[in-house]
């Protein structure tokens, strides 16, 4: 069955890269490698993936029995005795015959300036550019994303999952919050509630759960709190932004409290703000629905309300088997919400002297409108102490 | 910037890395590694796993970093650089700036004629071919080495933060021995680990901790869903961080009574670990380290057993010596190690042990206190 599940990506995968006349794609980011491996490559990984037949994964050999045991796929190969990563990727495409092809690369993003993990090494490109010198190497981040961006029954099936282990997260965030607490503590409370639900990683490039607390939530624009030992204290708001992963799949998801029973008035005006926006991009997001349009638009909210200077411009991202992925929910996108799309929804207020708030909500793009994935309420909680 | 909280003597630090790069003929660094970033500008941001970030240095003294527009007001509270630079893609107020076009501005202001730029591995081709494009007169030169031959010795403030990490790790390991249970799965047990540890001011994770449970040991086993079970032996990893220091222990518990032939291996494996960690000294070759491991092994007949390698440095990140039979790099005090070493056969009951080692004047200290034996659970 599982297998079943990766041969028709493949087939898909496959498909594009005829249309696209590419003879091999190697892939070697973290959002394809997971997609076509079955199975979870932190260390230097890639997949070769011929136009048609089988697949060949190059793995690192203190790691080659756990993936080989892992995944799918039937050639595996290990690097690193005697040769390099990049050697090997080329010693797997000469196997393939496509000393000629054009080969696929994961080389970047055109549209995102942010940095997928695993694109590939400057250092390495030079290898597989001296030792293959007929191919044509070629960027195929654009069309594999097009691949990855819409999502079948079994990959909807775990991102649903992981964005109910998030829930679990979050709420034992909500109960480990009190007055003395450390930011800190209130992570390891979210991290052990995950991992008992089921979550394989508390993926993030912040190095796991962020917990922000006070004036840490409101870095103007900014959207990074990794926890510290700072003490929560009433009166302040805390931003929790944790990151699930089961199967693969991750979840995403930012909660935002008050430590209190009454908010003082500028944090209720952010938080209606912040409320508000959120309610029109869930109303709003349909298959159809142009990108730019809806960032103006929820940005327009944030302007109504007297609080651009605070927001972002930028409400939310991909999600899948990394979250680095379309659709990017940035001014200036003319790409169109499809169905089966799932997106980390974002939405970000920063006031440097008041607090911050920020969604992270898994939503799943259907037929006719946008269903979170995550059951947890978009709005400010108010934490009783 | 410049006030920022720290036991880190980091004038002294920048001034080191200056006079390294003029021996070495860098006009420039572009520092983007995550032990680099963490050693030169005091900031966790790791490139290869977020967003385009680095460290420019000049061997005249300039210390400036380019980070996100949307990250520079926590980076500002925590790096000690200079000046910081901002990107950014287009928007409706503000245009575009590009992470490499601005890499290459702060590197023209200081009007250096055809610039020898240090770059790091971890760099990807989409960014050297811009940087290639903003500076075309500039040659590019890797730094790596240069970079780590500096951090993998310890400044003397250096040493009580890699004190505190291996005590997390001691932490992690501790929890995990009592919470440890058959019906528990991977997953789990990682999050026991990583609860007790953030209770004790672990800040994160540089790599995923790890655990594998079964009959017998995988080198590196991410947690899953698995279930550890009554006759099974459990391999864990774990990886603390703390103020931007890493830590990396691991050890191997068996929940039944192992056989006499697991126990022999277990036995040996202990026995030429604690023998490699013996002849740790000041002026010791990696390879004689690796020696002292690998003669008992092979001794015993285990010699297919192990790796190819049995340790690393470590610091703001993993770094050399990588010890093997190859290497000949010289231990140097202050040096923090960890060893590395495992009895591993596929399909076979095995051990893996791990533990971090400080180089002290006359010989090590060991800076932890999991065992290096095979732990019987019951």
């Amino acid at each position: 069955m599982e297998t079943a599940v990766y041969r028709e990506r493949l087939n898909r995968l496959q498909a594009k890269m005829r249309e696209r006349q590419v003879g091999i794609y190697v892939a070697t980011r973290q959002a394809t490698l997971s997609w076509l491996l079955g199975s979870f490559a932190p260390w230097r990984t890639a997949v070769a993936v011929p136009a048609s037949g089988d697949p060949h994964a190059i793995i690192w050999r203190l790691d080659y029995e756990r993936i080989k045991s892992e995944t799918w796929m039937r050639h595996c190969r290990s690097w690193g005795d005697g040769d390099t990563f990049a050697e090997a990727v080329v010693d797997v495409i000469r196997e393939l015959g496509g000393e000629r092809d054009r080969i696929g690369l994961d080389l970047g993003s055109p549209v995102s300036q942010q940095v997928a993990p695993g694109l590939l090494l400057a250092s390495e490109f030079a290898v597989l550019n001296e030792k293959l010198p007929e191919a044509h190497l070629d960027n195929a981040v654009p069309w594999t994303e097009e691949v990855l961006s819409i999502k079948d029954q079994d990959e909807i099936a775990r991102l649903r999952k992981a964005a109910q282990i998030a829930d679990i997260g979050m709420a034992a965030a909500m109960e480990a919050l009190r007055p003395g607490v450390t930011e800190n503590a209130v992570a390891g409370e979210v991290e052990r509630a995950i991992r008992l639900a089921g979550s394989e990683w508390a993926w993030s490039g912040t190095q796991g759960t962020e917990v922000g607390s006070g004036l840490r939530t409101g870095f103007k624009r900014g959207v990074t709190q990794p926890a510290t030992e700072k003490i929560i204290r009433a009166g302040e708001m805390v931003i929790v932004d944790l990151h699930t992963m089961y199967r693969l799949y991750l979840g995403d998801l930012a909660g935002n409290f008050y430590m209190g029973k009454n908010p003082p008035r500028a944090v209720a005006e952010l938080a209606a703000c912040w409320e508000e926006t959120v309610a029109f991009l869930l109303n709003a997001m349909k298959p159809g629905e142009r990108i730019a349009d809806l960032v103006d638009r929820a940005f327009s909210i944030m302007e109504k309300h007297g609080m651009a200077e605070w927001g972002l411009r930028a409400f939310g991202h991909g999600l899948g088997t990394c979250a680095r992925t379309p659709p990017y929910m940035v001014q200036g996108n003319q790409a169109e919400l499809k169905a089966n799309m799932v997106l980390a929804l974002g939405t970000h207020l920063y006031n440097p002297e008041v607090g911050g708030m920020r969604l992270e909500l898994p939503v799943l793009i259907t037929e006719s409108g946008a269903e979170p994935l995550s059951k947890w309420p978009s709005r400010l909680h108010l934490i009783d102490c | 910037m410049g006030n920022v909280e720290t036991t880190i003597n980091y004038k002294a630090r920048l001034a080191r890395i200056a006079d390294r790069m003029k021996r070495e003929g860098f006009d420039f660094l572009i520092l983007t590694s995550l032990p680099s970033l963490a050693y030169a500008a005091n900031v966790y941001q790791s490139l290869a796993w977020y967003v385009n970030t680095c460290a420019v240095l000049s061997k005249d003294g300039m210390n400036s970093m380019v980070v996100p527009y949307s990250d520079v007001d926590r980076i500002s509270l925590e790096t000690w650089a200079d000046k910081i630079e901002t990107w950014n893609p287009q928007l409706r107020h503000l245009k575009e700036r590009k992470f490499e076009a601005v890499v290459a501005e702060l590197i023209r202001s200081e009007g250096v004629t055809r610039p020898v730029i240090g770059v790091e591995g971890n760099l990807t081709w989409t960014q050297h071919q811009n940087l290639l494009k903003e500076l075309p007169e500039a040659e590019f030169r890797p730094c790596d080495g240069m970079m780590q031959a500096l951090m993998v010795i310890k400044e003397p403030e250096e040493i009580p933060l890699m004190r505190k990490v291996a005590s997390l790790c001691d932490i992690g390991f501790e929890a995990a021995l009592k919470n440890m249970k058959p019906g528990m799965s991977e997953v789990q047990l990682c999050g026991e680990v990583e609860y007790a540890m953030r209770r004790h001011g672990c800040e994160g994770y540089w790599v995923p901790n790890q655990a594998g449970t079964g009959t017998s040991v995988l080198l590196d086993h991410y947690p899953t869903q698995a279930v550890i079970e009554e006759d099974h032996i459990v391999k864990f990893g774990i990886h603390p961080a703390y103020k931007l220091y890493r830590g990396d222990i691991a050890a191997t518990v068996t929940l039944k009574k192992p056989d006499p032939k697991f126990k022999h291996l277990a036995d040996v494996c202990t026995e030429a670990t604690q023998a490699c960690i013996d002849v740790i000294k000041p002026g010791i070759r990696s390879c004689d380290i690796d020696a002292a491991f690998r003669t008992i092994m092979e001794k015993h007949g285990y010699g297919d057993y192990t790796g190819w390698y049995i340790g690393h440095g470590i610091g703001t990140g993993h770094l050399p010596p990588f010890i093997s039979s190859e290497d000949q790099t010289v231990i140097e005090k202050n040096m923090v190690i960890v060893i590395n070493t495992m009895a591993v056969k596929k399909g076979q009951p095995g051990v893996v042990y791990e533990t971090m080692v400080l180089v002290t004047e006359n010989g090590h200290e060991r800076l932890n206190r999991n065992p290096i034996h095979l732990v019987e659970l019951n």
